[in-house]
């Protein structure tokens, strides 16, 4: 109904005020009044409701029908000995507390996940624009919208600037409309037609805009569906699929075994209790169904480590993916650079620097502010770089302008490419001038030689032209700066001026940046420079960071646009620098990329940059400068946008993939291990090597332990000394069934040779005992061969 | 654990265990760590052969 209102009306409706805001105790009452502005999770399982589901499993409630049967044995047979019966129930409540813990952890993990990439909101309070968390935005809030934003509840618009807002999550239209404030609309109409609202969850994509929240959590548009819709599950990773594949099949045949073994131990005429029991105890050790609850408590520590080094996964699958990433699409500008201009070189004909930088810093509209005991320039990158490289030289622009006033300008435009500030000097007039050096020069008559101005020949124009060409080739954004005396302020005009010097500036690489791209060369990953900035530009810092080596190709966005796509595909892997690049553009090259089989990693900020996120393999969003909309399209969130972090989580997603497979290969060998024992110590007429809760014991707590404890294992110190994963290859390749099956059968025999000796020597009892220490000791020992894939002796961690 | 469960009685009683001798224990040790010597000379044999270990082939 918001939609029928005026503007002040709505205003003194949420009595709140469009130019300051809601203060602190008001946002703190509606807070109190209307609660966070989220939509409602879905209904949290108690402690007690997660216990119950451990029992939920089909070998937990076989476990507790033998207990019954044993317990009811004992009472038929008047032996009273209830011992079996008591230890399998113990057991089977041990593991379920284990279970509940275990999720539990995993569970606060993916929670604090959450949370750290929660989305935010711009609001306006007490006059003072804020980013705040979404869930934090109350109604009567004066929201700010920006292109690539999310808009955080349904609002009631006040301003707007070609604000164009796509509400397919609402209406299933996918054309963005265009809004306008001013507009009352009747009661009736419909939702896609209400143009002087923004609703929660839509995505702003063009213009920007501010607006009063009218409503939040579930009393918004998004919040009445989702009441309907509401789904929380963190969708499966492939191992985690294919392990419950696995789990399947390995069931299935181990209850075939059991009761093969069953009916072998009836023809043996061993007792029917006792060989139900054995073959239940096996069936329970058999069957791997701690699988993929260790996969899930290694996959949700791995995150939660991750998040501490600044890459927040979004889509679990996306861990799995990040091990096997074998080219990384990075973009330049603030993930390779600093995205921070700082003056490098300067150049002039006898002038002193200091001279050219007191004039270049009086000609620039940054705002200079105290940070701590150290003052900064606040602006455009190229002046702010000016002006920081003053201070640091103690040339402070304010102190200039209170000596030289500044009394006019001509702004800068990109025709002219230049600019022009006039101040007062004593009883005349100086009027400053920067800009593109090729632009200026012509302007210039005269250069100062440091004490005076002299007529500039066509000698000193070529010195001049050579050197801008020297700084330029080195990849540095040039700058020209000259000055002329006028005697009036006013029809200031830019020509005949006297060249002062030039500056030369560049967006640093970040600290780190060359070290990691080399790792990534070590580890078989090609990285690629992507950016909207000039060729020239991009391929100097890319050979400065090793990324455009001897043989390595650098191609514009216009020379792509003449490729044709199967052209491109042959020939991608020549490529290692786009510039001029557009995010459509993008989607191309991460194609290209994998139609070679490749894991390709893209980086992006913006929102045209959401469909390269998702084709890429692993889509990774710019948490700094990155709009919500990317960061929702991405399956990985960069906190510091750095491309070192990048690198790190490649690594941890490696070592979380080897640390899982090595799980994997114990959990089974182990089971493996136990079939065998029994298996064959009956093919042989032997007495059971292990009885039901020996079996029972071993399986359910003691092999757990080291399962999660490979899993946790710390980074490999070669880990980034391998090439990729094949994606092709799946979880078992490279002959781990065999090794599986083989080491499974050495360990199961030795624990029948340990029983062997002990029988033979000493009588059953002792046998066992011995079988089952040897089994447990065992267990270990193959879990310390598993840990590395180097002599134990040898083997050190990171 | 396993040890624990063996060495003292009153568990060891419950899960139907009886207490070693040095000589069984030393027979069960010995036994134990044989995988550790087969392992350990495979995982040469793997280094001699290929120059790398078992997993590293993959990403050859």
């Amino acid at each position: 109904m918001w939609h029928t209102k005026a503007i002040n009306e709505v205003e003194e409706n949420f009595r709140t005020n469009v130019s300051n805001g809601l203060n602190e105790k008001e946002v703190e009452e509606r807070k109190n009044h209307f609660g966070e502005n989220k939509l409602a999770d879905k209904k949290k399982e108690s402690i007690f409701i997660k216990f119950v589901k451990q029992f939920n499993d089909f070998m937990i409630i076989i476990l507790i029908i033998a207990s019954i049967i044993s317990a009811l044995v004992a009472k038929m047979d008047g032996s009273g000995d209830y011992v079996d019966s008591v230890i399998i129930i113990a057991i089977v409540v041990l593991n379920a507390i284990m279970g509940v813990v275990q999720e539990a952890k995993a569970e606060k993990s993916l929670e604090a996940l959450k949370e750290i990439s929660a989305p935010t909101a711009k609001v306006r309070r007490n006059g003072k624009i804020l980013t705040i968390k979404a869930e934090e935005v109350v109604p009567g809030d004066i929201v700010l919208l920006e292109s690539g934003n999310y808009v955080p509840a349904d609002i009631r618009l006040i301003k707007t600037s070609n604000l164009k807002v796509e509400e397919a999550s609402l209406t299933g239209e996918t054309v963005p409309v265009l809004k306008d404030e001013n507009v009352i609309l009747d009661k009736d109409v419909p939702i896609g037609d209400m143009i002087n609202m923004v609703f929660s969850s839509c995505i702003v994509v063009n213009g920007h805009g501010e607006g009063v929240v009218t409503e939040t959590g579930m009393n918004t548009k998004v919040g009445k569906i989702a009441n309907m819709i509401i789904e929380d599950e963190a969708p499966e990773t492939p191992i985690q699929k294919k392990l419950a594949e696995v789990g399947k099949t390995l069931g299935i045949a181990c209850l075939v075994i059991c009761a093969l073994i069953f009916v072998i131990g009836l023809f043996k005429k061993i007792a029917p209790v006792e060989m139900f029991m054995t073959s239940v105890g096996l069936a329970v050790a058999a069957i791997p169904e701690g699988l993929p609850a260790i996969v899930t408590i290694v996959l949700s520590i791995g995150v939660t480590k991750m998040a501490r080094k600044n890459s927040i996964i979004r889509k679990l699958p996306a861990v799995e993916t990040l091990g096997g990433a074998s080219v990384i699409c990075s973009d330049k500008t603030g993930t390779l650079t600093q995205n921070k201009m700082q003056v490098v070189q300067m150049y002039s004909i006898g002038a002193k620097e200091d001279k050219i930088l007191e004039l270049a810093t009086m000609c620039t509209d940054v705002n200079v502010e105290a940070k701590g005991n150290k003052l900064i320039g606040i602006g455009e990158p190229t002046e702010v770089a000016i002006v920081n490289a003053a201070l640091e030289r103690n040339i402070n622009k304010l102190e200039l302008y209170k000596l030289k006033n500044r009394v006019n300008d001509i702004p800068f435009d990109s025709t002219r490419k230049m600019m022009t500030t006039v101040h007062k000097d004593s009883s005349e007039y100086i009027s400053i001038t920067k800009g593109a050096p090729d632009v200026l020069l012509k302007k210039c008559t005269k250069y100062f030689d440091g004490n005076t101005e002299v007529i500039l020949s066509s000698n000193i124009i070529e010195r001049i032209e050579q050197n801008n060409n020297k700084m330029a080739e080195k990849a540095l954004r040039v700058i020209a700066v000259a000055y002329k005396k006028v005697t009036n302020s006013a029809n200031i005009k830019e020509e005949d001026l006297v060249f002062v010097g030039l500056i030369g500036m560049i967006d640093p690489p970040r600290e780190g940046v060359k070290e990691a791209v080399a790792v990534c060369r070590k580890a078989g990953i090609k990285t690629v420079m992507i950016t909207g900035d000039h060729i020239s530009t991009a391929k100097a810092i890319a050979k400065d960071l090793g990324i455009l080596r001897k043989y390595d190709l650098a191609i514009t966005g216009l020379e792509l646009k003449n490729i044709p796509q199967n052209i491109l595909e042959k020939d991608i892997m020549k490529y290692s620098v786009f510039a001029r690049v557009s995010p459509e553009d993008k989607v191309r090259i991460v194609k290209a990329y994998q139609s070679t089989g490749a894991v390709v990693a893209m980086t992006g900020d913006g929102v045209n940059d959401s469909p390269a996120l998702k084709n890429a393999n692993i889509g990774i969003a710019m948490g700094k400068n990155g709009t919500d909309v990317a960061k929702n399209a991405a399956d990985m969130v960069l906190a510091d946008d750095n491309f070192v972090t990048i690198v790190e989580a490649v690594k941890q997603g490696r070592s979380i993939y080897d640390n899982i497979r090595k799980a994997i290969h114990f959990l089974i060998s182990t089971n493996i291990g136990e079939i065998v024992t029994i298996f064959m110590g009956l093919v042989l007429g032997l007495k059971s090597p292990l009885l039901a809760i020996q079996l029972l014991w071993i399986n359910l707590v003691t092999d757990s332990l080291p399962a999660i404890a490979l899993g946790l294992e710390p980074v490999d110190k070669d880990i980034m000394n391998k090439k990729p994963r094949d994606s092709k290859k799946g979880l078992f390749a490279d002959g781990l069934w065999s090794r599986i099956f083989i080491e499974g059968t050495m360990i199961g025999m030795l624990t029948l040779l340990a029983f062997s000796l002990g029988n033979n020597l000493y009588g059953v009892e002792v046998g066992r005992t011995m079988a089952f220490v040897a089994l447990g000791m065992l267990e270990l020992v193959h879990c310390f061969n598993i840990k590395s894939e180097e002599s134990i002796f040898k083997a050190r961690n990171i | 654990m396993q040890v624990t469960v063996v060495i003292i009685p009153q568990i060891a009683d419950i899960f139907k265990l009886v207490p070693l001798n040095k000589i069984q224990w030393l027979y069960t040790i010995i036994i134990s760590f044989i995988p550790l010597i087969i392992m350990e000379i495979q995982k040469k044999i793997n280094e001699i052969k290929f120059g790398k270990v078992v997993y590293k082939q993959e990403y050859q």
